[in-house]
């Protein structure tokens, strides 16, 4: 055989291979979606990667509770934890890290300048909160850029 | 010269077998954690470590073909001759691990394998794709080409090292016989290495032989009470193959955009995974510095308040 047809081989094995091991995994389970369990889990599921954040009163919980944000209380991060399949990725927001806050019914949607986690939604439990937490999140980036802090928001 | 084949192919059935095992056995017992997702990305970024390694090898091939006329000695094809290479390699492997951990350059291509939250036997095969454009290989994988054994042996034991270390990524073996933890790298000690907990970070760089990180002073036993957090200290939000690939090489040509001197950008390029100028990112060592900070503090609050 060819060097070529021994790659080509190998290469169609292995994405095979790939495809049939994903499908059982699939297929088998074993592994639980995470969530959030509570508000309170938000800040101290951050404060557990992200060291020395300190969560505030302040904070919001998805009605699937898949996302929350929280305010640190120093006020210059906003703590942001979203569940990935049966992990959970946060980031401790800078203002400069959000690129855009917007509101679509009780969606709150976060662009991030971030390549690898650019967006995040969070279904709130009524559009009046998630049009509350945007002009939070606007008025973080705005009054920590000015130097001052947002430690309980309006 | 010995017609040596090459370990990673006639491995990957094995590699194959023993996923689907720990995924099997992790499903009965709940010792391993698998989720689709996740072992997609890993495998798919081993499959494009395969197809790079075909397409970019010739950056290998070039290079040492140049060199070797200008080894030290003519080593040849003995069988101590390949004992020799593989501990020397695996000595040349701790400290290309090491510097891949502390200059962004090499962490860029490094940090793919440890950007899973994961730690399974897919794990292992989430691997770089653009490695041979970091040329790493020629900072270290020159030497023992140098000291005048053959390319194609280093190659050879090279592989051999990289297969050695597929059965470490696994929560499924706890801590083995005494003396093999001394002397070897083991799961325990690999989740160490792939640990963000603070106290973990940027230890155990072993391939093999863990004697390298308590010769070098980067060992770190696993302890029982404090159990692995896999990952990278900002985790990926992907499982996209295409991102995780980049996601670090993008990091690097922003802030080598925005920096505001030439000195600025050499520390965002060469400097440690996490510099900044002000020293407002989290690298290492910072990271270390206030976690060390805030256990001094838990431990003795008194004393802290008084400083």
């Amino acid at each position: 055989m060819s060097d070529l047809v021994v790659i080509v081989t190998v290469l169609g094995a292995s994405a095979l291979a790939i495809t049939l091991i994903v499908a059982l995994n699939a297929f088998m389970g074993g592994w639980t979606p995470a969530r959030l369990d509570d508000e309170s889990s938000i800040g101290s599921r951050i404060s557990v990667d992200v060291l020395g954040f300190a969560p505030g009163a302040h904070q919001v919980l998805d009605s699937d509770r898949r996302a929350g944000l929280v305010f640190d209380q120093s006020g210059e991060r906003l703590g942001l934890a979203v569940c990935r399949g049966d992990k959970i990725t946060v980031r401790a927001l800078r203002p400069s890290d959000i690129r855009a806050v917007s509101v679509s019914g009780a969606d709150l949607v976060l662009a991030l300048e971030d390549f690898t986690f650019p967006e995040a939604t969070l279904r709130l439990k009524y559009a009046q909160l998630a049009k509350r937490w945007a002009n939070d999140i606007e008025r973080f980036g705005a009054a920590t850029q000015a130097g001052m802090s947002h430690a309980e928001p309006a | 010269m010995p017609n040596l084949p090459d370990p990673i192919y006639l491995a990957i059935p094995a590699f194959v077998i023993l996923i689907i095992a720990e995924m099997v056995y992790g499903r009965a017992t709940g010792r391993a954690k698998y989720e689709p997702h996740d072992t997609a990305a890993s495998l798919a970024m081993g499959l494009g470590n395969t197809v790079s390694g075909v397409v970019l090898g010739g950056v290998f091939v070039f290079w040492f073909s140049l060199i070797e006329p200008y080894g030290l000695f003519d080593i040849g094809w003995a069988w101590w001759a390949f004992v020799l290479a593989f501990v020397l390699d695996d000595f040349v492997y701790y400290w290309s691990h090491r510097f891949a951990h502390t200059v962004r350059w090499w962490w860029a291509d490094h940090v793919i394998h440890h950007s899973s939250q994961h730690y399974n036997l897919s794990t292992a095969l989430r691997q770089p794709w653009l490695s041979p454009l970091t040329l790493k290989f020629i900072f270290f994988g020159s030497w023992l080409v140098l000291l005048g054994f053959p390319p194609a042996m280093i190659a050879f034991v090279a592989a051999l090292n990289l297969i050695y270390q597929f059965w470490i990524h696994t929560e499924t073996i706890g801590k083995m016989w005494a003396p093999v933890e001394w002397v070897m790298n083991t799961p325990s000690h690999h989740r160490v290495h792939h640990a963000t907990n603070p106290r973990y970070l940027d230890r155990n760089y072993a391939g093999v032989f863990i004697i390298w990180d308590r010769l070098f002073g980067t060992f770190e036993p696993e302890r029982d009470g404090e159990p692995c957090r896999y990952g990278i200290v900002r985790n990926l939000g992907t499982y996209n193959p295409i991102k995780i690939c980049l996601h670090e090489w993008v990091g690097i040509i922003k802030d080598v955009r925005q920096s505001k001197s030439l000195g600025e950008a050499f520390g965002y390029w060469l400097g440690p995974p996490g510099w900044s100028p002000d020293g407002t990112r989290d690298s290492s060592k910072i990271l270390k510095a206030r976690w060390k900070a805030q256990q001094e503090a838990e431990a003795d609050p008194g004393k802290v308040a008084a400083e």
